[in-house]
């Protein structure tokens, strides 16, 4: 099996982040290979659209597809922008490849800017992660020295700057277009669209934004093919996927494996339950996919169509895990005081609806929920999902929505007794 | 073309048209609260959520660009459960207490929830209590009512040129204000109140004086610049309450600004006249009847014309009186015999009198304004001169125009302007230099701003230049205006002009210049224009609505001379300048009691109706003048409906167009004289709330007296603390002083408009600045309070 | 009110936007402000946004929307645990108490001294290794009483090791 492979490959070596362990190691030959070759653009995409990667940010967009969106011809300033806001709760595993491979997400980038013919490009990191944007910082130093980066890169008439941008503390900025909105210097607030970044991005030019993850697969699918990286995976869900397995595991971290590994196996890569525990629920793509039943779990493999064909989304594989120790109501209390807290406030079901929700979660939680609660939060969750501005909304509805429908006995038992079921002790 | 169907009706529009404007073009209504169609989309209230075939969601008609085929549905189940969920959300923190909010009774939300079946609220948590804000004397807020629509930002950013509001916070959290307490600082900051779908921004002067539905509309036209802003005079009994935009797209659009939103509460000033007032021998004043003052007042002009003869008599009238008023008033005069009689009291420099044009035309209308690409202001500051012909400028730039400002000083304009300053004194030399110029056009690359200016004046088809009330305000106006005109003829542009007052245009059609008559036909004998009174000795004075003591350039000259006069009868709203000097004064008509017309900047005729009854004895300006005229058995007097004085304007104006004809030549210029020299030069004109009796008594629009220096003038002129004594040939005055870096050096600026500055005579002259301390007493102020 | 060495790295944040952008530098510029002087004044709010010409609301906007920025005094060291879902589900709680107890503050309050703050936060993206707190330019991972106790001792000896 080919594991922690791509775009992880060198986790693990020492100075893995310096230029000369990832030259070492074929560093930057992909980006030789299309400057040098050359490669021509479309070719690229082309290439690109055979691997069947799909956008590791959370939506699994197509990622060819959305490069070729990209207007050609245009003149001024075409925009690259790399998504390293990673806020999700469960979800961390773009720190490490910029902590461990930051000159993989580089030479991602400066592939997909010569592809999309941007000449310019950010990294919009959060701002907590001070370690990693240090050592991107580095990095990006570096690769301006060696000339990958700047004017003329590698003698050629291309030419594309590439710098850091720091957050300051939103996870709605991870959302595309209020990264672009902080970019710009403003609040995150998410913009309607259309227009879409393509035509109208950062600065109202034509932008393309990826995730971390998306961007470092890139130079392996270059120098090995796209046929190579879809054949790690399955039809329509090509490569690897870094795995976030964090909750109540014995071994948490960042598992790269082929998709459509059985969940099964995952699980035990990740050390398996604490001794004497039972599995009881899984949400396997960060807290804004639905939770899944631990039995139903057991026999989903881990792709982007498995896991929507069980009611939930692969979303940035941040997979956390419940064991029959967890109170589900507690559980959700705190992711639905998460979303409440990350609401950018603009629009009316989202700035309203969070808190209201938390509210009567808090409520329950507490031994004061009524009789008509459960009702109330699914009449709630109905009235936010699908009608705001961007996805945090539906992704603050659906924990709460989806352990009522799995766990209503345990929400229950709550109501009546104005306590837990299950003793969760002090966590 | 799109073709689309809604609720079953179908419809072409032009691509890129929304669903709501396409519903809207149906007549079909669809609730929102965040759209509005004068500011950018937000789409952030989601109450206008539609149901769209095919689509999995519903869309927000606002933002939503309709498809070819679309079929929309803004009542289908989905719909309406879309809509009442929404409304659900904005009501749960929201108080249900519309019975005391300002806003009950014209609020978008109360009625959007009477509109659904059920308003009904299953949120029993605590509600969110939101802490107010101080924004300023002109709104009130009440932040918990705010359902964070954003339209008053948006509003400030993109329309007024607001830099102080904004939401802060996030989530629930997110709430509108300003930083750190501070007043919102825009002559149009009104809008927002009626923009304001809730209770949160309500008018501060309005509040608790009544509710909505118990007032009275009236169609008025506003009496404070010559844009001529559509206005509904709402009024309860005798009182006019508020004072809100009626829409006009080619007038106003659906603004005004607070001069016209709030002069208002100048109406029931402490000084406010009611009934005639006459003067006794021990020169106290006693309350009359109107058979008692109209008898004095015959006996008076009687006896000043017997002994001095008509041609010692002189008028002068506000441009802010009606055309009949105005009509009449000439009348009055001239069938008197004499020929004196002018409304420009604030004009200094009169020799370019014949070559004005007909009246003074923008020479096009408002919405053409907007399409202008390149258009320069001539002392022209219309921020504060012309609010929403501003805002027509401010479109321009928006729609990919240039305006630049040629001025004394820096302006504050809320839109980006070039601005080319004078240095002190020397505007005659900078628009010299500036037609210069035009000789070396071909000098690439220019540095030079005025060089630049030229190569774009040069380049453009057409350019557009606007004169303004300060240039004629000058001491060389007449030189200034024909270096204007060389520069227009040398870059092949059109001159526009930027009236001043509200009829302004009216006054000249009229015939209230001492050189033309009604319809602007030149009259045999001219007669000596506003200026030239105080040293020509006259003896016999009717004003008409003005108060020459701050209305003009040397103002205590004015007074001086008036109260010197044999006989001066003043037609006013207001006492207490009149008492100084006058005779007689009678009790007039003032804003939203008298019925009119005036002709706005555009050449646009517009009446007004009274709203409400006349206060104590006061009667409407036209039927005074027409008692006297006829008490005086002139000709022409006989009029019984103010419709028959508007006929009788009508038929004498006779044809004017909105296009003046073309700019007639103004007298050669010789070489421009320096102006006198002293240590400081005092600049000054009239600030935007000091510029006629009313505003100037509406106490929420108070500004603080201060004379503006630049720091480092300052500093030359050895000048530390924060009160100077200003002193001219004419007199001195001590102020507040306010470091200001758009005053150039060389220059202090006063302004003009108050009494307190009036014992500095004219602008541009020579002073000199000490520091001082500030004065024990402070005048006593006219506001209303 | 800023220092040279700020006003440098403000403008060397600056020269990463195009030039008509330079509100692009005002969550950097706020940053660098924040460093220097301890938390956001109103009136160092201010200064920054008339640094990059801009109106001082913008800067409000964005000091008051972003949770990195300061607008109250913070201690010296401030301890951000992280209470979101994976350190919940590993016991962030409890870390929250411990250090609670230890310090003597609640959450969101500052030791007399002014050394230390506690504050929960939501996911720092470091969940793997739950439970974990952000102290200055550091993340803490794996936290356990013991650990915790280490770290204060050796920050109230004085450790300049952390900012
Ligand atoms: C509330 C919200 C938060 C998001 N956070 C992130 C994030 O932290 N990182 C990320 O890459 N994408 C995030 N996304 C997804 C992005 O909007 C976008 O789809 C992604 O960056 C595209 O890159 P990809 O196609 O490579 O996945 C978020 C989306 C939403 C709605
Ligand atoms: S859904 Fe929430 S986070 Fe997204 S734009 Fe609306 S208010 Fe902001
Ligand atoms: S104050 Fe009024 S206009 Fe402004 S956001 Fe609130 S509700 Fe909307
Ligand atoms: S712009 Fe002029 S006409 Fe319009 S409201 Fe203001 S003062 Fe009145
Ligand atoms: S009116 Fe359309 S979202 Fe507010
Ligand atoms: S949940 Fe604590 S770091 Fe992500």
């Amino acid at each position: 099996m080919y594991v922690n492979g791509v775009t992880l490959k060198n986790r693990g070596v020492p100075d893995s982040h310096r230029l000369s362990v990832y030259a070492g190691t074929g560093g930057y030959e992909a980006l030789r290979k299309v400057l040098q070759e050359p490669m021509a653009p479309e070719q690229i995409i082309a290439e690109m659209k055979k691997s069947a990667l799909r956008g590791r940010g959370g939506a699994g967009f197509p990622t060819g597809l959305k490069w070729s969106f990209m207007p050609k011809g245009v003149s001024g300033t075409k925009y690259l922008l790399c998504n390293a806001d990673e806020g999700e709760p469960g979800t961390c595993k773009d720190r490490d490849i910029m902590r461990y491979e930051p000159h993989r997400l580089i030479e991602g980038m400066i592939i997909g800017a010569y592809a999309m013919g941007a000449t310019a490009g950010y990294i919009f990191i959060r701002g907590e992660f001070i370690e990693p944007i240090n050592i991107v910082e580095d990095a990006l130093a570096e690769a301006y020295a060696a000339g990958y980066l700047g004017k003329k890169i590698l003698g050629t008439d291309f030419s594309f700057d590439l710098y850091v941008y720091r957050g300051a503390g939103a996870y709605i900025c991870g959302e595309e277009t209020a990264l672009m909105e902080a970019l710009e210097g403003k609040k995150g607030q998410p913009r309607f669209k259309p227009p879409f970044p393509a035509s109208y991005g950062l600065y109202g030019r034509p932008t393309t934004i990826n995730n971390v993850e998306t961007f470092a697969s890139v130079p392996d699918i270059i120098t090995k093919g796209g046929e190579w990286f879809l054949n790690l995976g399955k039809p329509n869900n090509g490569g690897t996927k870094i795995f976030s397995v964090t909750g109540q595991v014995q071994k948490p971290g960042n598992y790269e494996v082929p998709m459509g590994l059985p969940f099964r196996d995952l699980l035990e890569m990740a050390g398996g339950l604490r001794p004497g525990r039972q599995l009881k629920a899984v949400i396997p793509g960060g807290t804004s996919t639905a939770m899944i039943a631990g039995e139903v779990m057991m026999d989903v493999t881990m792709d982007y169509d498995s896991i929507s064909k069980a009611g939930s989304a692969l979303g940035a594989g941040s997979v956390i895990v419940m064991d029959d120790s967890v109170c589900m109501v507690r559980t959700v209390e705190r992711i639905a005081r998460f979303y409440m807290h990350e609401s950018c406030g603009q629009c009316t079901p989202c700035r309203e609806g969070m808190g209201w929700l938390w509210r009567v979660m808090h409520r329950l939680e507490n031994g004061q929920g009524r009789e008509d609660d459960l009702q109330l939060l699914l009449d709630v969750g109905s009235r936010i999902e699908g009608r705001t501005i961007c996805a945090l909304a539906d992704g603050g509805v659906a924990p709460v929505v989806s352990s009522i429908k799995l766990f209503r006995e345990e929400y229950e038992y709550h109501i009546e007794h104005k306590r837990c079921m299950i003793s969760m002790g002090e966590h | 073309m799109p073709h689309i169907e809604i609720d079953g009706q179908s419809i072409e529009v032009a691509a890129g048209t929304t669903i709501m404007e396409a519903a809207e073009s149906l007549g079909i209504y669809i609730p929102f609260f965040c759209y509005h169609p004068k500011l950018s989309v937000a789409a952030n209230c989601r109450m206008c959520l539609v149901d769209v075939e095919k689509a999995p969601k519903p869309l927000p008609a606002c933002a939503t660009p309709v498809a070819d085929g679309m079929k929309i549905a803004t009542a289908s189940r989905k719909a309406k459960m879309a809509q009442q969920g929404v409304l659900e959300f904005l009501l749960i923190n929201h108080p249900l207490d519309c019975p005391i909010c300002d806003q009950g009774g014209e609020c978008p939300l109360q009625d959007i929830t009477m509109g659904f079946a059920n308003p009904h609220s299953h949120y029993q948590e605590e509600k969110r209590v939101v802490e107010d804000k101080d924004i300023g004397p002109l709104i009130t807020t009440e932040m918990t009512r705010c359902i964070q629509c954003t339209r008053c930002v948006r509003f400030g950013q993109e329309i007024g040129g607001i830099k102080e509001l904004g939401a802060t916070g996030r989530g629930e959290h997110m709430a509108i204000g300003t930083y750190v307490a501070k007043a919102v600082q825009s002559e149009l900051s009104g809008n927002m109140i009626d923009l304001c779908p809730v209770g949160a921004l309500t008018s501060k002067p309005f509040r608790y004086k009544a509710r909505s539905w118990e007032l009275k509309h009236t169609p008025g036209v506003c009496p404070h610049c010559s844009t001529g802003c559509n206005t509904d005079v709402q009024s309860l009994g005798k009182e006019v309450l508020r004072v809100l935009p009626r829409h006009n797209e080619a007038v106003n659009e659906q603004w005004i600004c607070d001069k016209g939103r709030y002069a208002y509460t100048g109406l029931n000033a402490p000084d406010r006249v009611t009934k005639p007032l006459l003067r006794q021998k021990d020169g106290e004043w006693a309350e009359v009847s109107w058979a008692e003052a109209l008898e004095a007042t015959l006996a008076g002009l009687d006896k000043m014309l017997a002994r001095h003869g008509a041609d010692k008599l002189a008028g002068l009238i506000s441009a802010q009186s009606s055309n009949e008023e105005l009509f009449l008033f000439q009348g009055l005069l001239r069938g008197l015999g004499s020929p004196h009689l002018d409304h420009r009291l604030r004009q200094q420099d009169f020799r370019a009198d014949a070559a004005m044009p007909r009246y003074p035309a923008l020479s096009m209308t408002l919405e053409e304004l907007e399409r202008e690409p390149l258009i320069v202001l001539c002392h022209a500051f219309t921020r504060h001169q012309q609010p929403l012909t501003n805002h027509r400028l401010h479109k321009a730039v928006l729609n990919g125009g240039k305006v630049v400002s040629i001025d004394s000083i820096h302006q504050d304009f809320n839109f980006p302007v070039t601005q080319l300053v004078a240095e002190a004194g020397a505007d005659g030399h900078l628009y010299q230099q500036l037609a210069e110029h035009f000789a070396h056009l071909h000098e690439a690359p220019q540095r030079d701003p005025l060089a630049v200016l030229a190569q774009e004046l040069a380049a453009a088809d057409n350019p557009l230049i606007l004169i303004g009330s300060a240039l004629l305000h000058h001491p060389q106006a007449a030189d200034l205006l024909a270096q204007v005109e060389s520069i227009a003829e040398l870059s092949g542009g059109r001159i526009g002009w930027l009236a001043e007052e509200a009829n302004s245009a009216g006054a000249w059609l009229s015939g209230c210049v001492p050189h033309r008559g009604p319809g602007g036909h030149p009259v045999d004998a001219a007669g000596l224009p506003a200026d030239a009174y105080w040293e020509a000795g006259m003896q016999g004075f009717i004003l008409f609505g003005v108060e020459p003591g701050v209305d003009s350039m040397r103002g205590a000259e004015a007074v001086q001379r008036l109260a010197n006069a044999e006989f001066v009868l003043s037609i006013s709203h207001f006492a207490q300048e009149a008492r100084q000097y006058a005779d007689v004064i009678l009790p007039m008509a003032a804003f939203a009691e008298g019925a009119g017309s005036y002709v706005n900047n555009e050449g646009r005729l517009q009446s007004f109706r009274a709203a409400v009854k006349l206060p104590g004895e006061a009667r409407p300006g036209w039927k005074i003048l027409r008692v006297l005229g006829d008490s005086l058995k002139l000709p022409d007097f006989q009029y019984n409906e103010l419709s028959e004085v508007s006929a009788a304007w009508q038929h004498a104006v006779g044809d004017y167009g909105m296009d003046i004809p073309p700019f007639q030549a103004f007298p050669p210029l010789h070489a421009t004289q320096a102006l006198p020299a002293g240590p400081l030069l005092r600049l000054g004109d009239w600030p935007i709330y000091q510029g006629d009796p009313l505003v100037r008594r509406a106490a929420p629009l108070h500004n603080p007296l201060r004379a503006r220096m630049h720091p480092q003038q300052a500093h030359l002129s050895g000048i530390q603390g924060e009160v100077v004594e200003v002193s001219t040939a004419a007199g001195k005055v001590t102020l507040a002083l306010e470091l200001d870096t758009h005053i150039p050096l060389g220059c202090i600026w006063v302004p003009l408009g108050y009494s307190e500055t009036a014992v500095l005579g004219a602008a541009y002259t020579p002073c000199s600045v000490v520091m001082a301390a500030l004065p024990e007493r402070q005048p006593e102020s006219l506001r209303a309070s | 009110m800023l220092s040279e060495k700020s006003l440098e790295a403000i403008a060397f944040e600056r020269s990463k936007y195009p030039p008509e952008e330079s509100r692009s530098a005002l969550l950097a510029a706020l940053r660098i402000a924040q460093e220097e002087q301890g938390y956001l004044r109103d009136e160092l709010i201010t200064y920054v946004a008339n640094l990059l010409d801009l109106p001082p609301i913008q800067a409000f906007e964005v000091a008051t929307f972003y949770t990195m920025y300061d607008l109250k005094p913070v201690g010296r060291h401030k301890f951000c645990v992280c209470g979101s879902v994976s350190c919940f589900l590993n016991g962030s709680d409890r870390i929250i108490r411990h250090l609670s107890e230890r310090l003597g503050i609640g959450l969101g309050e500052t030791t007399e001294d002014g050394l230390f703050t506690l504050q929960e936060v939501e996911c720092l993206g470091a969940c793997k290794d739950a439970p974990m707190l952000q102290l200055g330019d550091r993340y803490y991972e794996n936290l356990t009483p013991e650990s915790l106790d280490a770290l204060i001792a050796e920050l109230q000896g004085g450790s300049t090791d952390v900012r």
